[in-house]
């Protein structure tokens, strides 16, 4: 499951900031005229929205296990028969509301996915411009851990961090830090992707004049890289996360899915959907094809965006 | 989908002899395919102590003693027995008895068995460790001496199956199989009993494919050709597979299955009271809680607090949702069919969060406490939708829960056998449907032999423990029964656990197929009927 | 060159040697393989015995040592789940995982590459703009969830394909196959699918970028201001140069596609490595789940080699440049 690599445009002489460019990218006009890429913003801005301030949009604490009961368990969406208007896409296992459930769900799932990604690109970023930068061997070894990594795929070494972490926090405490060992196993499984394409950025840079004429004026290495290497890959990067996020996503789900991920007493939309799985053949499908689609509709939504932001940004592909 | 292999020829002579008895068709080979949530481990026949392991093998080798449709003793290798003294047993074998490879049964092959699974790298030394000596009468009589009397040896001996001696020679398997050797043994994939079904193909995990022993000295309820076992671990799989064909009898249907599959008119549903209890126990021998905070106290050491979880677990609501109405709510441990079960005791001491509040204020923790429950995920019928269930009703009184689901070798091998656990699920049943076993090997205080090598609640009432042995020494059954009774009505008073329910065992099929349920989820294939 | 392949040869091994070592202390540590072999219900009597046997007593160290001494010598000792010598179980285990990734493959390849190529050649067309859609589907829907549809549709549903398992399978001594029966070709098909899905969608719009960026390079703009026909363009320039990478790329994926059978076979009870490995993981099988990574260590790293020394045949600029970094 490896994101196709972007190549950072380096032919453009100029180097603006990278707020300029994406103003002048066209990204707003281009933004408006795409009804694809129109949707998908909305709906992530409903799911922003309702993941920042979850107790006001869903209409049950769904975490909280006061607010459901079993004797509400299994209760079909209200369009089918055995619905009930207190639930309008029914309720799960546990009496818990479908829409709460799914809500608080896709907040675990999108935070999850999120806080990996970042990871990913605090390491990928980091890395790449040091390796890249300070060259010799720093950037030999990093390089070569980077092509060690690359070969393997990012579930293998996602499902390989969450075992070591078993190891080191016990398997019976796991619980606990589930969503902090799911974060780390999505970013050390998806730095490479940003530190290959910094670095080269990077190694372009270096060379340049401006870079030569601050190290002469005695400013400090690590500032010349934040001031004017980073804000050039910027855009690259911002492409990729796109992407990774909704690798993230999927990444997240599928742990929690076979049961490394997410437990289930604040369940992701992945663990919503082993749940289900239970159910799938005794008539209660909602509990796991609702999530699901929800699921579905997430990922799309950011591919989407990440497809429309990779052509927008990037001149080549225009 | 297996047919019989004809070459032509055959099947011309089939075609022959089907036009001279026209009146029936070809005799079709009869296959029963049957999927179960787990494979057996091994073809071993003393290496796995697992129900699934022991059902399996029970189709290819049989015991001295077996058990009836009414659940009562019966003769199957030995076709009788008498005491001597109370230590000594004689058992008459069974002649005319072969074995697959065509050998003759005798009473080297019981001698050497007993000693097979006596040997260390058993797991059956439970069932055989009482008996000191067996003595070769004659080819067909064989003497076992106890080394203490025991009632329930031959219930045990219902365990023990019978491996001929020869073929254990040759293929060098005296022993059973041991991990630590660097080789695997002839009789992990390989069998040879004297039971109804042999051996065709063994692949681990896929299938194990059996076939009609034609020198069966028994009878058989039906007669079944072929059987192919698949183990398929997802419940929903399983249930997908019997409705869409691929399988004739499915085992361990999940509650929430079962009303479907009653709708559906190709499929035949069995089901019966399954002879283990599902409860919660508690840590009440700790100082201060393991898992959790009470303020350096120890909550469950007070019964007003296990009698608060009690009455905030809504165990009627439990087996109406999660259960699906599959099992039986009780208020107490022990199972119906087994000696010292009162039925009495299986009155609910009824839901009511409100005085379970009450109750934990009384106590001291009118604001609750934090601790962690401990659940497996995939041992019992629906464990972690349970344990999901009671920790939402004791977090509505008031108790900071948080729930800790693990897979079943973790559940036991890092929480409860280090006693490091504070509150968690437990399913018990007992493998000779006495009441003993639980009481002496769950109840007792920890200290030799089997007395409290379960006790994972670190109790110790040195008073109950002497009521338990009193009734462990009482040979006759009747008054084992009346002493038993008294020691779980105690358990009861003290609310050691707190008990949920009765399981009920579940079994789907085609609807030319006919299963007769053991309660011990024993899969006993000569009852089996196949139209 | 020979540099190269040195250097090349001795990070293979060194992956191999850190993949070993994870393998080995993760799965030291995971779960508890006494409660494998003793079953839930032993004393803790049984359980020191078993532990002394097994080992599981002496240093850390030194029971990694004799593990690596094992396994160089292809012995990854006994399951304790099964009782059985490790290479054995897998080997039989292979045949199922294999013939469902090269299905899946196959799928992917056959489906994959013309929809790309149409895609990047009729840039606009309405079925290309469908194509590309679903793609983006394709790439957006997790597998278990896909195959957990294709169950519920086909198998529960209309009931036209078997759910579970790999139907009839003909062995042929050293290779079982189900590919030599209806039975098994009908439960091959869900899966397979499922496996493909992702793959198709992948492999579509890499040829697509690819095909794009290939026809904008100048050469091929030569060869249209040459009057040279579009098909020719297209299918003799474009194409060929198109698929280096993109035979590259599948080469790699087949490594991911196996991994990724670890969810298809759990979903369809499929009895290959996959689904073994997360059986074993359930059962803390120690030996089996760590030679099951070492393993797929091992197909990785050898792809990997493989494509290194393919690159150096192909490209022969990277001869003689013993510096090579490939960025």
């Amino acid at each position: 499951m490896t994101v196709g690599e972007i190549p950072v445009d380096d032919r453009t002489v100029r180097r603006p900031g990278w707020r300029d460019r994406l103003a002048r990218s066209d990204v707003l006009h281009d933004f408006m005229r795409d009804p694809a890429a129109i949707v998908a913003a909305s709906i992530l801005l409903l799911f922003a929205v309702a993941s920042l301030a979850p107790q006001i949009v869903a209409p049950y604490d769904a975490f909280d296990p006061n607010q459901f009961r079993l004797t509400d368990a299994f209760l079909a969406p209200v369009w089918l028969e055995g619905g009930d208007p207190r639930f309008l896409l029914g309720t799960d296992d546990q009496g818990r509301d479908m829409i709460s459930a799914i809500i608080f769900g896709a907040r675990v799932s999108l935070f999850v996915g999120l806080a990996g990604v970042l990871l990913a690109v605090l390491i990928g970023v980091a890395a790449g411009l040091v390796a890249g930068f300070v060259g010799g061997w720093v950037d030999a070894v990093t390089m070569r851990v980077a092509d060690i990594q690359l070969t393997f795929p990012a579930i293998l070494i996602a499902v390989m961090v969450d075992g070591v972490s078993r190891a080191a926090f016990g398997q019976a405490d796991h619980n606990q830090v589930a969503v902090a060992v799911l974060v780390l196993a999505i970013g050390l499984s998806g730095w490479v992707q940003y530190a290959r394409p910094v670095r080269g950025a990077t190694l372009v840079e270096r060379n340049r004049e401006y870079v030569a004429a601050a190290t002469m004026m005695g400013i400090a290495k690590w500032a010349i890289m934040l001031k004017h290497i980073l804000p050039n890959v910027m855009t690259s990067v911002l492409v990729i996360g796109t992407i990774h996020l909704a690798v993230a996503v999927i990444l997240e789900a599928t742990l929690s899915f076979v049961g490394l991920g997410v437990p289930p007493t604040e369940p992701s939309l992945g663990t919503l959907i082993r749940i289900g799985n239970g159910y799938l053949f005794s008539g209660e499908w909602w509990i796991a094809i609702v999530p699901g689609c929800v699921l579905v509709i997430l990922v799309l939504s950011i591919n989407l965006l990440g497809d429309f932001l990779r052509d927008a940004l990037n001149p080549r592909l225009k | 989908m297996s047919r019989l292999k004809t070459s032509p020829l055959a099947a011309l002579a089939v075609a022959g002899a089907v036009g001279a008895f026209a009146a029936s068709g070809p005799a079709a080979a009869k296959t029963l395919r049957i999927g179960a949530q787990a494979d057996a481990g091994t073809m071993d026949p003393h290496a796995q102590n697992i129900q699934t392991t022991i059902s399996v093998l029970s189709w290819m080798y049989e015991a001295l003693v077996t058990r009836d449709k009414s659940l009562a003793k019966a003769p199957q290798l030995a076709t009788g027995w008498e005491n001597l003294s109370p230590t000594e047993w004689r058992f008459t074998l069974r002649p005319d008895v072969k074995f697959h490879d065509g050998s003759a049964f005798g009473a080297d092959d019981v001698a050497m068995s007993i000693a097979r699974a006596q040997s260390d790298t058993s797991q059956y030394k439970g069932y055989v460790g009482n008996i000191a000596q067996t003595r070769i009468v004659d080819d067909l009589t064989i003497e076992l001496v106890t080394a203490e009397p025991d009632p329930l040896l031959l219930d045990k001996l219902t365990q023990v199956f019978i491996m001929d001696k020869d073929w254990a020679d040759t293929n060098n398997v005296q022993r059973p199989q041991d991990l630590k050797q660097k080789e695997e043994t002839y009789s992990v994939q390989n069998a040879n009993g004297t039971g109804p079904y042999m051996l065709k193909v063994r692949e681990p995990d896929a299938r194990t494919v059996l076939t009609r022993n034609p020198d069966y000295w028994g009878t058989l309820d039906g007669d079944i050709d072929e059987i192919v076992f698949q183990p398929i671990s997802e419940g929903p799989t399983r249930i997908a597979a019997l409705v869409s064909g691929e399988l004739d009898l499915v085992t361990a249907i999940p509650s929430q299955n079962v009303a479907q599959l009653e709708a559906s008119p190709d499929v035949k549903l069995e089901v019966t009271d399954e002879f283990r209890t599902l409860f919660f126990a508690f840590d009440v021998g700790s100082e201060s809680l393991k898992h959790g905070d009470a303020g350096g106290k120890n909550p469950f050491s007070d019964r007003r607090v296990r009698q608060a979880v009690n009455l905030a677990l809504d165990s009627e609501a439990i087996v109406r949702t999660v259960m699906r109405g599959y099992a039986t709510p009780t208020g107490q441990i022990l199972a119906p069919g087994n000696v010292g079960y009162d039925a009495e005791l299986d009155a609910l001491s009824g839901y009511d969060p409100e005085a379970a509040k009450g109750l934990l204020a009384e106590a001291g923790y009118a604001d609750g406490f934090s601790f962690t429950l401990d659940c497996p995920n995939n041992r019992y019928i629906n464990d972690e939708q349970i344990c999901r269930a009671a920790a939402a009703m004791l977090a509505q009184v008031g108790l900071d829960v948080s729930l800790n689901l693990m897979p079943r070798a973790v559940y036991f091998g890092q929480r409860l056998w280090n006693r490091d656990s504070t509150m968690f699920l437990m399913g018990f049943n007992s493998p000779y449907f006495d009441g003993t076993y639980m009481a002496e090997t769950m109840v007792m205080t920890t200290t030799e032999g089997s007395e409290g090598i379960y006790n994972y609640s670190l109790n110790s009432d040195l008073e109950l423990d002497a009521a338990i042995r009193d009734a462990r020494g009482t040979l006759d059954v009747e008054g084992r029964h009346k002493k038993l009774q008294a020691v779980y009505r105690t358990i009861k008073g003290d609310v050691l656990y707190a008990p949920l329910h009765h399981q009920v065992l579940v079994y789907a099929m085609k609807p030319n197929v006919g299963v007769k349920i053991r309660p011990d989820n024993w899969l006993e294939i000569r009852w089996v009927t196949m139209d | 060159m020979l540099s190269f392949l040195a250097r090349r040869l001795g990070q293979a091994v060194i992956v191999m040697l850190v993949v070993t070592a994870v393998a080995f202390v993760m799965f030291r540590f995971l779960g508890d393989p006494l409660v494998a072999i003793l079953g839930i219900e032993s004393t803790e009597a049984q359980r020191e015995i078993v532990r002394a046997e097994l080992g599981l007593d002496r240093p850390v160290a030194i029971q990694f040592l004799n593990y690596l001494g094992g396994v160089l010598q292809g012995d990854f000792g006994i399951s304790y789940r099964l009782g059985r010598a490790v290479e054995t179980v897998l080997v039989e285990r292979l045949p199922a995982t294999v013939e469902l990734a090269v299905s899946g493959m196959l799928i992917a390849i056959v489906v994959g590459i013309p929809a790309g190529v149409y895609a990047a050649l009729n840039r606009g067309r309405v079925l290309s703009r469908i194509l590309l859609s679903a793609s983006l589907f394709g790439i957006s829907m997790p597998s278990f969830f896909m195959g957990l549809i294709l169950i519920w549709v086909f198998a529960v549903t209309l009931g036209w394909l078997p759910s579970f398992g790999r139907g009839q399978v003909v062995d042929l001594g050293w290779w079982t196959t189900g590919l030599l029966s209806a039975g098994g070709l009908k439960a091959l098909v869900m899966p397979a699918l499922t496996l493909a899905a992702f793959q198709i969608a992948m492999i579509m719009r890499l040829v697509r970028a690819e095909m794009l960026e290939v026809v904008r390079t100048d050469y091929i703009r030569f060869a249209r201001a040459r009057g040279l026909s579009h098909r020719a363009v297209h299918y003799r320039h474009a194409l060929r140069n198109t698929l280096i990478p993109v035979v590259t790329i599948i080469g790699l994926q087949l490594g991911s596609i196996i991994a990724f059978a670890v969810i298809t076979e759990s979903v369809f009870q499929w009895p290959g490595l996959g689904l073994l490995f997360l059986q074993s993981v359930a059962t803390a099988d120690v030996s089996m789940m760590s030679a099951y990574l070492i393993l797929i260590a091992a197909l990785f790293v050898g792809i990997n080699l493989v494509v290194d020394l393919l690159y150096l045949v192909i490209d022969p600029r990277l001869r003689g440049r013993s510096e090579l970094e490939r960025a």
